[in-house]
């Protein structure tokens, strides 16, 4: 008999598979692989135990052609009719866990491109990252309690985001309202008070289009939020084989209105003259801009007055970070500006939230009244959509050179630049000291690898989340065009989604969604921690699954981030310690990705060389475990420690 | 105008002042507190959650925020840092709209028992330039020099702070 590694090496040499090049990929130094292992501890050949493969019932399922209700035959189920409304809506993507089957059956079958994971949770923030990378409506689904509950913590995450959401989740019978009948009841819309923007239990089945309807306009019109649906069976499972069974069954140019408001002529006059007047303007691009797809009218608007431009919420890259009038990289001119616009500033902060000087003059942006004012006292507040306010701005607005104010910038950068390479370098130093790679260094690594390398600066969509590591992350995390950087924690600060949140956002450069069409198929990238990767983790095997390629970089400090505050407090630190040295690399092989172990930032590079290879060529997910120390978040034995990023700018989570 | 309405006048200009930041919410609240002889008290809810007494001298032409940080010895690594600090809020390297202009106001640093108190002295008599650098240094020590220094644990120490809410 051969022994397994002749075998292994017979394979690779006539079969250049995925498993095969696990098999190649392993010989680079501190590389881990599933299934290469030749014995274990009881003697027992290894060759008994079978190694990770994709079943062909789920390559041969995802490769199914839709095949949409009708009300021919049998007629259409109240799950197929919300689907086909879904789908004529362009729904982006499902992201779910089996449950609420009629409904999630019914959506993949209308041809919504559909992901199934292993926890709801990590699946609705996949949905989240989704939509933070084009702007577009997805979904998730769970069922019933345990699904829906399981979902909270990033549906909350979508809501603080303005993350254009729908929730779906089953919910039993009506006709078992109020007897606890069988398991799983419950009353799921106040669970999502207070992180939606319109919910509904679906309770007559031949109003299910109509709130479909509800729900799109939602999601569509005005500031978006998750939206949150319930489907009891009655429902999901009522048949319709005429459409007059149907109430308002509307096409959508009927239930909803693509019309935008525009921005009143004496108040373009307004801001012009606020913005002639002022020497130093900035202008805040939130969310907002991105949704509205108006970062074209946004350079065309900054350029033509020399406008700075800082962008703000979860998602960035709608202005380009190395773009000249460019404030994401300039703290220390946010206190110059002497005027700012916000536009399409979906969560907006109070005046000491931002580092802006005291006297500013601000005019804000707002596709609805109602918000204009809140928190933040105005100069001048426009009701109208981003796009057309920007398009204004740049039919209207003269030519002006502000050459004092462009020079200021490119000083503030000078100056942040040196900040960052001078931590750059004493973390080198304690990296060297300590043979743990310090947070400051492994960002600085992956910046270079991704952006001053041999890869396209502008291809790779990365998102950062985690406290230490999150906030080095955001220093060093760049977006040169729309959707490219992810804000993971962006104002709600859930630790634990990122990994999730950036195999969604990979779904949408896997398929070339929005902005992510002219970098289809190209890898991503997530800058996590120990304590974040422990939610989502198990999200490798559903990345694997759908070879959604990718590289998750897990700075790993034994810790999590607010050790800090057990300091003081004898009988505490326990609870804000792990097991020293676990291994993610491994438990991640386990789960069919690559495991990368690395401790200095020559191992990094290499490993981060061989991820990208995996990534790219065979579509293979990979973690790099980054053993740190916990001591690093300190500035007591280790300065500065942590300190949080300005905001806004690169690195910004609030919002 | 004679001496007491001079003074009167100088008041309003600093309550002025001081009523525009409360307005545009730079202040979380603002109040008038009692003028006695020559020193006015004007009452700021500022940074942190904090309550600031600024105390204005109009024979002295003294702008005083007693506390403005707490807990800094005299001889820390942070006082000096803090006063080079404020020193380059007076230097030629800086735009002048970013520049305290020393022929027109001077900024002067004191501490007591770790209590650091700021005292602008208007210089050309223009007391609304004076509250205006004012409240621009206190600001940027707040906004930028705690932010961006080594100070994430005095922060949360001294502000009795949440580390997930700075």
């Amino acid at each position: 008999m051969k022994n397994r590694k002749a075998e292994q090496a017979e394979q690779h040499a006539v079969d250049p598979s995925r498993r095969s090049f696990l098999l190649s990929s392993a010989a680079g130094a501190g590389a881990i692989v599933a299934g290469i292992v030749t014995e274990t501890k009881a003697g027992v050949p290894a060759a008994s135990i079978p190694s990770i493969t994709i079943p062909k019932e789920i390559t041969e399922s995802v490769k199914e052609p839709a095949k949409p209700g009708s009300f021919e035959g049998p007629g259409m189920t109240g799950a197929e009719v919300f689907a086909t409304l879904c789908k004529e809506e362009e729904l982006a993507a499902l992201f779910c866990c089996p449950g609420n089957y009629t409904v999630i059956n019914a959506l993949a079958a209308a041809g919504v491109p559909s992901y199934g994971g292993r926890c709801e949770g990590s699946m609705c923030a996949a949905a989240d990252g989704f939509s933070r990378a084009t702007g577009e409506v997805t979904a998730c689904s769970g069922t019933e309690g345990p699904g829906l509950t399981n979902m909270i913590m990033n549906i909350a995450s979508a809501a603080a985001a303005r993350t254009p959401l729908l929730v779906l989740a089953s919910n039993m019978q009506i006709a078992g309202d109020d007897r606890e009948t069988f398991i799983q009841t419950g009353y799921q819309q106040p669970l999502t008070t207070g992180m939606k923007k319109y919910g509904k239990r679906l309770i007559a089945p031949d109003r299910v289009w109509e709130y479909g309807a509800y729900a799109f306009r939602n999601l569509k019109s005005g500031v978006p939020s998750p939206v949150h649906l319930d489907f009891p069976g009655e429902v999901a499972r009522a048949r319709f084989n005429d459409p007059t069974k149907l109430k308002d069954y509307y096409a959508k140019d009927k239930y909803r209105s693509e019309s935008q408001p525009q921005p009143a002529a004496k108040d373009v006059e307004k801001a012009l003259d606020l913005i002639s007047r002022a020497e130093r303007p900035l202008l805040v691009a939130g969310q907002g801009v991105f949704q509205n797809k108006a970062w074209e009218a946004l350079l065309k608007a900054a350029e033509k007055n020399e406008l700075a431009v800082v962008t703000s919420g979860p998602t960035r890259g709608h202005f380009p970070d190395d773009h000249r009038l460019s404030g994401a990289l300039t703290p220390d001119a946010m206190m110059s500006a002497d005027l700012v616009i916000f536009v399409g500033q979906y969560c907006m902060p109070t005046p000491g939230e931002y580092r802006f000087n005291p006297d500013i003059k601000t005019i804000r942006v707002h596709p609805v009244p109602e918000d204009l004012g809140r928190n933040w006292p105005l100069d001048l507040g426009i009701v109208s959509s981003e796009k057309a306010f920007l398009e204004a701005l740049a039919d209207l607005l003269p030519s002006r050179k502000r050459e004092a104010w462009v020079n200021e910038l490119a000083t503030a950068r000078q100056k942040y630049d040196k900040m960052l390479n001078d931590q750059y370098e004493l973390g080198l130093k304690y990296s060297h000291d300590t043979n743990h790679l310090h947070p400051a260094v492994l960002c600085k690594e992956v910046h270079d690898f991704f952006y001053k390398g041999e890869i396209d600066p502008k291809q790779t969509v990365m998102g950062a989340g985690g406290w230490t590591i999150g906030v080095h992350a955001g220093r060093w995390q760049r977006a040169y065009r729309p959707g490219q950087g992810i804000v993971c924690p962006y104002q709600y600060g859930a630790i634990g989604p990122d990994l999730a949140m950036m195999i969604g956002a990979s779904a949408a450069v896997q398929r070339g969604v929005g902005p992510q069409a002219p970098y289809k198929g190209a890898p991503t990238v997530c800058v996590s921690s120990d304590a974040g990767i422990a939610y989502s983790l198990f999200e490798l095997d559903t990345a694997a699954k759908y070879k959604i390629p990718v590289i998750g970089i897990i700075y790993n400090n034994d810790s999590w981030g607010m050790w800090p505050s057990a300091v003081s407090s004898a009988r505490s630190m326990h609870m804000y310690l792990f097991q020293e040295n676990l291994r993610y690399d491994q438990m991640a092989q386990g789960l069919g990705a690559r495991g990368e172990y690395v401790r200095t930032p020559e191992e990094l590079r290499e490993a981060l060389h061989r991820s990208y290879q995996a990534a790219s060529k065979e579509n293979m997910s990979t973690l790099i475990n980054c053993q740190a120390l916990r001591d690093f978040t300190s500035a007591k034995n280790y300065p500065p420690g942590v300190s949080l990023n300005p905001e806004p700018g690169c690195g910004a989570v609030a919002h | 105008m004679n001496v007491t309405k001079a003074r009167q006048s100088a008041v309003e200009v600093v309550a002025a002042a001081l009523t525009v930041y409360a307005e545009r919410r730079v202040f979380q609240g603002f109040s008038r507190g009692a003028v006695a002889g020559s020193k006015a008290i004007f009452r700021i809810a500022w940074h942190r959650g904090r309550v600031f007494e600024l105390a204005f001298d109009t024979s002295k032409g003294t702008l005083r925020l007693p506390q403005v940080l707490t807990g800094v010895p005299a001889d820390s690594t942070m006082y000096q840092d803090l006063k080079a600090f404020i020193k380059a809020r007076q230097s030629a390297d800086l735009p002048g709209h970013r520049r305290i202009d020393i022929r027109r106001a001077q900024v002067r640093t004191y501490n007591r028992d770790g209590n650091i108190s700021l005292v602008l002295t208007v210089i050309d008599g223009d007391v609304a330039y004076g509250v205006q650098k004012l409240i621009h240094l206190v600001h940027e020590i707040y906004m930028t020099f705690l932010a961006d220094g080594n100070y994430f644990e005095y922060l949360v120490e001294t502000f009795d702070l949440d580390p997930d809410r700075m």
